[in-house]
């Protein structure tokens, strides 16, 4: 993938030296054909866990206008989209069996040293639009987040040097500081939604539950750029009535992924062993049942209640 | 000159006696070839500029077609100027207003401009920018997408080195039995004998 970079553009970026070296800062540049751009992107983004700006070219309307800076361009460029791990919608390189879930996390308050602080939860799947809200407290987040398995966990901006990143880094989260909006009720959401929203108002969300949903549909927006987003409307849940495994038990028990490789749905795993779905949705929906036994469930995986 | 057959009678007219130029110095040169080869240089062969207007240092000998230059000409620069003191400005010197920056600003062409523009404002992405059939990176995004790529080339190249000096080592020490590494890694230098740690591994 290197040589495909380099072999493009300026050769001479291989031997930088105290002649090139700024022009090579600041507007050298290396690239690959246009068709290669999913197999980039899954690089750079799946496995390398790159932000990716995609600047594509859109006809210049100021074209004939002397006074622009594009005069007589036929195209400008600007940034329509970008791609983070969390945020991938329909690429060719998504595996559509599992979920990619965006998650977002608001403390309460400003305590920081109690094991029972609030903690507000919201995730959601743009390929899919599922959009869930829980409330939680810090004690039990790591095993919620490893129920859930986000791609991307987003945190305000202020919370840059609270002891919970440093968990989060351990556990290998990749974690995204996003500046809250301007989004902070709920009322304002109902924009993003496919249907009405207002029969799920009622809910009872909690403080930090909406704080994340905020910050969560706030980042979400921006790295689309303008795209629409239709999700589907909140669904809260809760802990209570889960079989709760935490998160070591998880890996332990190679429920969804083998222990050593970490290779969701690999052999040897819970999983593989009684996956026998069909589609794409049947396959999320088993992994979600995986994640949160029902009690009643324990002994028989039955989808008719849940 | 076939195909100045079609041109009209004017163009003929100016070959001619373009022609007839040459010809004439070529007459010359038949006579004096050492004469007319500086001639025909400074003519610049079609120059239609008067020989009198053209400024020479030097006198032109060559006098059959030119007359010699009769005008004296006076050389040497000016050595010595007087002034008096009394001209020159006394007292502290009025404060002058500093230099302008000469640093431009780098303008760059339209396309580079805006990918830079988005590089500014997307600083923890790697903006990939579409021109034409290809999207464009910049290389020092490459590299440090690769930086731990290249770390990790370079530990496995430096362990590389280790082990083969390791073996090296062995090979040396087996080799000859005889003598211990101790003397291995003696020389002498003038005479003088000379214990140099890292010798045997030359060796």
């Amino acid at each position: 993938m290197v040589r495909m970079f380099l072999c493009h553009g300026y050769m001479s970026l291989l031997r930088p030296n105290k002649n090139n070296m700024a022009l090579l800062n600041v507007c050298s540049q290396a690239g690959f054909p246009h068709f290669q751009i999913d197999r980039m992107l899954k690089i750079l983004v799946q496995e390398l866990k790159q932000y990716v700006a995609i600047s594509e070219e859109y006809p210049n309307p100021r074209r004939s206008d002397p006074d622009s800076p594009s005069y007589g361009l036929l195209h400008e460029r600007r940034v329509a989209r970008i791609i983070t791990p969390g945020t991938l919608i329909d690429e060719k390189f998504l595996d559509p069996f599992e979920n990619n879930f965006l998650l977002s996390i608001s403390l309460e308050g400003d305590v920081q040293d109690e094991k029972e602080v609030g903690v507000g939860l919201a995730w959601l799947d743009l390929s899919t639009g599922d959009f869930f809200l829980q409330q939680s407290t810090i004690s039990t987040l790591i095993s919620e987040l490893s129920r859930i398995g986000p791609r991307e966990v987003v945190i305000s901006e202020n919370l840059r040097s609270h002891p919970i990143v440093k968990t989060l880094y351990d556990e290998r989260h990749l974690v995204t500081f996003a500046d809250r909006g301007d989004l902070g009720d709920f009322d304002t959401w109902s924009m993003y939604f496919e249907s009405d929203t207002s029969h799920v108002v009622g809910l009872g969300m909690t403080k930090e539950e909406v704080e994340a949903g905020s910050l969560l549909l706030y980042y979400a927006n921006e790295q689309l750029q303008g795209l629409s987003m239709k999700l589907q409307p909140p669904m809260r849940k809760t802990a209570e009535s889960n079989l709760l495994i935490d998160a070591n038990s998880m890996r332990a028990l190679e429920i969804k992924t083998t222990m050593r490789e970490g290779i969701s749905g690999g052999k040897g795993t819970l999983l593989k062993e009684i996956k026998r779905t069909v589609t794409r949705g049947g396959a999320r929906k088993l992994l979600t049942w995986l994640s949160r036994y029902r009690q009643h469930q324990l002994t028989f995986v039955s989808d008719t209640d849940y | 000159m076939s195909y100045l057959h079609n041109a009209n009678q004017t163009m003929i007219v100016f070959t001619k006696s373009h022609q007839s130029r040459h010809m004439h110095h070529l007459s010359h040169a038949l006579h004096r070839p050492h004469h007319v080869w500086p001639l025909l240089c400074s003519l610049r062969f079609y120059s239609l500029v008067s020989r009198k207007a053209r400024p020479s240092a030097r006198p032109n000998k060559c006098g059959v077609d030119r007359p010699a230059v009769a005008k004296i000409q006076q050389r040497g620069a000016k050595r010595m100027s007087k002034m008096s003191i009394m001209d020159l400005p006394q007292g502290p010197l009025s404060p002058i207003e500093p230099l302008e920056s000469i640093v431009e600003e780098k303008s760059y062409p339209t396309v580079i401009a805006q990918a830079r523009t988005n590089m500014d404002k997307f600083t923890n992405c790697v903006v990939l920018t579409r021109v034409g059939g290809f999207y464009e990176v910049r290389p020092a995004d490459v590299f440090s997408i690769f930086y731990d790529c290249f770390v990790l080339l370079l530990k496995c190249c430096l362990i590389f080195l280790a082990v083969l000096r390791a073996c090296r080592e062995y090979w040396t020490t087996t080799e000859f039995e005889d003598c211990t590494k101790k003397d291995r890694q003696r020389t002498s230098i003038n005479g003088k004998n000379v214990f140099v740690p890292w010798l045997h591994v030359f060796a």
